[in-house]
């Protein structure tokens, strides 16, 4: 690095977590290629079972199903991102104090059922392109439809709002540089009391400032649709499930099985 | 400056959550914006633990929601919220969104029913045990991932009081020890009790932050010209040419004092290319929302088909600002939206009848101005109108996508289309086989005229050469960039490569325009400059220092002056942007001089932010940054959103600012109209490479 990036260098964040969610993986795998309801369906499914058996052969099992979907989607170690050091050192007291208070392994089972869980959310993520849910979220609701439910609408308003979160990434990007531009403020009130209120005048500032973008955005949102004919009727396309969806569906059942099985089976202190 | 009440639709509550009517497109876009809002907020309180507390913020766009529009608006808000959620942070952030929507939903009904303190707490002491309730329930049912949470969590705490043990704090240990067992055995009843107290609580919270947000939104007037048009049906199409006929309309608007149209006769009777002309004010925009379905005050429109505003075989707009019209996330989404999914549609040969050949999947976001309308103009193709309205598609546009333009809609007619096209700018009249102008809600002039040659269009470029300011050549630079390359996300698989060993001096009381495609680096290279971005190589100096020892120094106009302007009042944001506070005639004269050096009145001072246009928006921003004495002014897409007469305006005060300030002014922008009075000098990025 150069002089520049020496002096007073802001913290990087290019690696953060917050930084690598939602991003499609930009080449096409088997995962890429699964149907997003195929995705959405086997990850409602693993989470549900991993909250009903939470244990060891839940972990061992989600751990498994995370190494496997990675490597067919091709995931590089690259894309991991950095956890933030106060979450690491966190984890590590709570670590050492579980240890001491004779709960270590009941510590770690909740950890890796808790981490495995999110890294599959994260690579349902990776692999799925935003317009894909939409459309799949149509076909999943078809059955709600018979109950009456407005399925519809509520499938247009999550293609909208999809649309919209990567408009409002760059807006809450721009909202904080500009901000971070300002010179800061002399701290008005004495004491934390005082600094609580600069606090949270600035949280409602950067608050007024996106609402008032979105609602101006939403409104021009709701005259776009009116010149195209208003609320779209989305219709259930063809449901066209490949070998790939297949396969992950039988996976995630072969899973959940091993998974309540093995609870079931094993004595009691390798359950919960 | 009077304040404009929200029409605001009153429900029996049966009707509010069961339904009855469908969502209307508005009720919908706010559902949606908003619920993007709430899961952002909630993704990140989630995933920067440091920060949770901001997930509770996301009670607020939900409850905006409630206040404005039907519950049914608020839930399905609530399904997408949840589903981004979900997707972006796992399922502990949309079940917490679903909470926020409840919670959300319920303050700003209460606030839009006109109720107050009392009505929160009343429902909050009724919502709490529901509350706690379902928590209760929720742990009942999944019983096994509570014992381990409860056993992980006592296991650790159990460590903490044996370390306090060993410290000889017995007495805090088993203090701790106990309490943790008591807490543990009768969960249920903590969590019951929490929730009644946490619920009032928490609401009367998120109603305090409403009211102060709504304070400001109040300001907020949203222009939505169809709003009162209903969607009919198209009916069969026919080959017969459309017939529109319009006498002695009159057209007033609700509570004005004066007609906006008086007696207008009108024929349209064959397809055309008609231009309406005519200045702000004479009733252009009125005629339009008629032919759009509005119906006349007084007098007779009479049609042979009706209007289907929208549908298949009738009426399509394209409207002035080019990014609010587009709906998809790519070309080709885009031009599909909303089309029936059996309607089959040639989306390619549309896309290249407007010139976008070859681009549908091209994401939308990475289009100009003048490409973002030809894609609206596919977009109302692909329903085959029989009537376009071009209602001022042309004012945001720079010369050339102005030019592109007029020459897609000039020959539309050829295919049975009859077009209107609204218009400030003499130039575009040239081509018109009709021309109709309108003065005071009067058609003063109506002729069918020869036409241009249907060849090419050229619209002659707008423009002086202001006299770039005198320089010494041997001059330091103010500001250089020295060998910058930038990659996003290095070492990572979404590596971006976007400026590539990029070098630009720029002096004082200079100015410098940096130009190319949307997507080729010229954000990324102003953000650079203002130091906000430390690039992966290379080296940016300000007067000999490093830019971001001395940041603020090079002060950034944004592209949306809304994000910017982040006070309640114009005058608080101008002391703000250079660390003031406060009143005091010190202040005052402060604020009269930054709105003076940008031509704004000193009234200004007291407006509220959201009561100012997009203009206003751009000069008091801008009146900020002057204030704080910067050294350079770097500009991002200034130009954008403002029609031709503001972006003159513009122009010359930047020209003014650069040379009696002596600033150094960059320029980033696609658009090259007035340009040239700003800035001597122009280079043009591609590929992250200048030439």
């Amino acid at each position: 690095m150069t002089a520049v990036a020496g002096r007073t260098q802001p913290k990087s964040r290019r690696s953060g977590i917050g930084s690598v969610l939602l991003r499609l993986l930009p080449w096409r795998s088997a995962v890429h290629e699964l149907w997003a309801g195929t995705k959405l369906i086997c990850l409602t499914v693993l989470i549900l079972v991993a909250l009903v058996f939470p244990g060891w052969p839940a972990a061992a099992i989600l751990t498994c199903i995370v190494l496997a979907t990675a490597v067919a989607a091709r995931v590089p170690l690259s894309a991991v991102p950095r956890i933030h050091p106060i979450v690491t050192i966190t984890l590590l007291i709570g670590a050492v104090a579980s240890f001491f208070g004779n709960g270590l392994a009941y510590y770690l089972q909740s950890l890796l059922i808790s981490a495995t869980l999110l890294a599959l959310g994260i690579l349902v993520g990776w692999t799925t392109a935003l317009r894909e849910v939409a459309p799949a979220l149509v076909s999943l609701g078809a059955p709600l439809r018979r109950l009456g439910l407005p399925v519809n609408e509520w499938a247009v308003a999550c293609a909208l709002c999809m649309r919209t979160v990567p408009l409002l990434f760059d807006e809450f990007r721009i909202l904080m540089a500009a901000r971070r531009l300002r010179p800061p403020f002399e701290p008005r009130g004495a004491g934390r009391l005082g600094l609580l209120h600069d606090r949270a005048e600035e949280l409602i500032d950067l608050l007024s400032a996106v609402l008032a973008v979105s609602i101006r955005r939403a409104s021009e949102l709701g005259t776009a649709m009116r010149l195209r004919g208003g609320v779209p009727e989305l219709k259930p396309g063809p449901l066209q499930l490949r070998p790939g969806d297949v396969m992950t569906f039988t996976v995630t059942a072969l899973g959940t099985g091993a998974i309540v099985i093995a609870t079931i089976i094993l004595p009691a202190g390798w359950g919960v | 400056m009077q304040r404009t009440p929200t029409r605001r639709v009153l429900d029996s509550p049966v009707d509010e959550i069961s339904g009855g009517r469908p969502l209307t497109s508005s009720e919908l876009g706010t559902a949606a914006v908003l619920a993007g809002v709430a899961a952002l907020l909630v993704a990140v309180g989630s995933l920067v633990p440091h920060v949770g507390a901001i997930g509770m913020l996301a009670t607020i766009p939900l409850a905006v929601i409630g206040q404005r529009h039907r519950a049914r608006a608020v839930v399905a808000a609530a399904v997408a919220g949840c589903t981004v959620a979900f997707l972006v942070a796992g399922i502990s952030s949309a079940v917490a969104l679903i909470v926020w929507a409840v919670v959300g939903g319920l303050v700003g009904s209460t606030v839009r029913r006109g109720r107050g303190a009392k009505t929160i707490i009343g429902v909050s002491l009724l919502a709490g045990p529901v509350f706690g309730l379902a928590a209760v329930s929720i742990l009942l049912v999944f019983s096994a991932a509570r014992d381990l949470a409860f056993a992980s969590v006592a296991a650790t705490v159990h460590g903490v009081t044996v370390f306090l043990h060993s410290l000889g704090l017995v007495s805090v240990a088993s203090f701790i020890d106990a309490a943790l067992a008591v807490t543990l055995a009768s969960w249920w009843l903590v969590i019951l009790v929490g929730a009644l107290i946490g619920t009032p609580l928490v609401m009367l919270l998120v109603w305090r932050i409403l009211s102060t947000v709504l304070r400001r939104l109040d300001w907020i007037v949203v222009d939505d010209p169809f709003f009162d048009i209903t969607p009919t049906e198209s009916g069969e199409p026919i080959a017969d040419p459309l017939l529109i006929e319009l006498s002695g309309v009159e057209f007033r608007y609700a509570g004005a004092a004066e007609n906006a149209l008086r007696g207008l006769d009108l024929v349209l009777d064959r397809p055309e290319f008609i231009v309406v002309s005519g200045r702000n004010g004479s009733g252009k925009s009125t005629l339009m929302r008629l032919l759009a379905g509005a119906s006349a005050t007084r007098g007779e429109i009479r049609r042979n088909r009706p209007v289907a505003l929208g549908a298949p075989g009738g009426t399509a707009i394209i409207m002035q600002r080019p990014e609010s019209q587009i709906l998809g996330m790519t070309v080709a989404e885009d031009v599909r939206w909303g089309v029936r999914s059996d309607a089959s549609i040639d989306i390619e040969a549309t896309l290249s009848d407007v010139g976008l050949a070859g681009m549908r999947d091209r994401p939308t976001s990475s289009l100009s101005g003048g490409q973002l309308q030809r894609l609206a103009l596919a977009a109302a193709l692909v329903r085959r109108p029989m009537l376009l309205i071009s209602d001022e598609s042309t004012a945001m546009v720079d010369a050339a996508g102005r030019c592109e333009l007029i020459d897609v809609l000039r020959h539309l007619p050829e295919s049975n289309i009859t077009v209107i096209h609204v218009t400030h700018s003499d130039d575009e009249v040239l081509y018109a086989d009709r021309h109709i102008r309108l003065a005071d809600g009067r058609i003063i002039f109506d002729e069918r005229q020869p036409g241009m040659p249907r060849e090419n269009t050229r619209i002659p470029k707008a423009g002086w050469n202001g006299n770039p300011a005198l320089r010494d050549p041997d001059a330091r630079p103010l500001l250089a960039l020295e060998n910058v390359s930038h990659t996003y996300d290095a070492g990572t698989p979404w590596q971006q490569r976007t400026l590539h060993r990029v070098s630009v001096e720029l002096h004082e009381a200079e100015g410098l325009l940096i130009t190319g495609e949307n997507g080729g680096g010229k954000s990324t290279i102003a953000w650079i400059m203002a130091g906000l971005i430390i690039p992966t190589d290379g080296r940016i100096l300000l007067d000999g220092e490093p830019v971001t020892a001395v940041r603020g120094s090079v002060a950034m106009a944004f592209q949306h002056p809304r994000l910017q302007l982040q006070r309640p009042t114009v005058r608080e944001d101008i002391l703000a942007a250079s660390g003031r506070r406060g009143s005091g005639h010190a202040n005052d004269i402060f604020v009269r001089d930054a709105l003076s050096a940008v031509g704004l009145p000193p009234e200004l001072a007291a407006r509220s932010i959201d009561a100012l246009s997009g203009g206003q928006m751009r000069r008091v921003a801008l009146a900020g940054l002057i204030a704080s004495r910067p050294r350079a002014l770097i500009l991002d897409e200034p130009f954008a959103g403002l029609d031709r007469e503001s972006r003159r305006q513009l122009a010359e005060l930047l020209a003014r600012l650069r040379d009696q300030r002596r600033l150094a002014i960059v320029l980033i922008s696609h658009d090259l109209d007035e340009t040239d009075i700003v800035c001597s000098r122009t280079v043009r990025l591609a590929d992250g490479v200048l030439s």
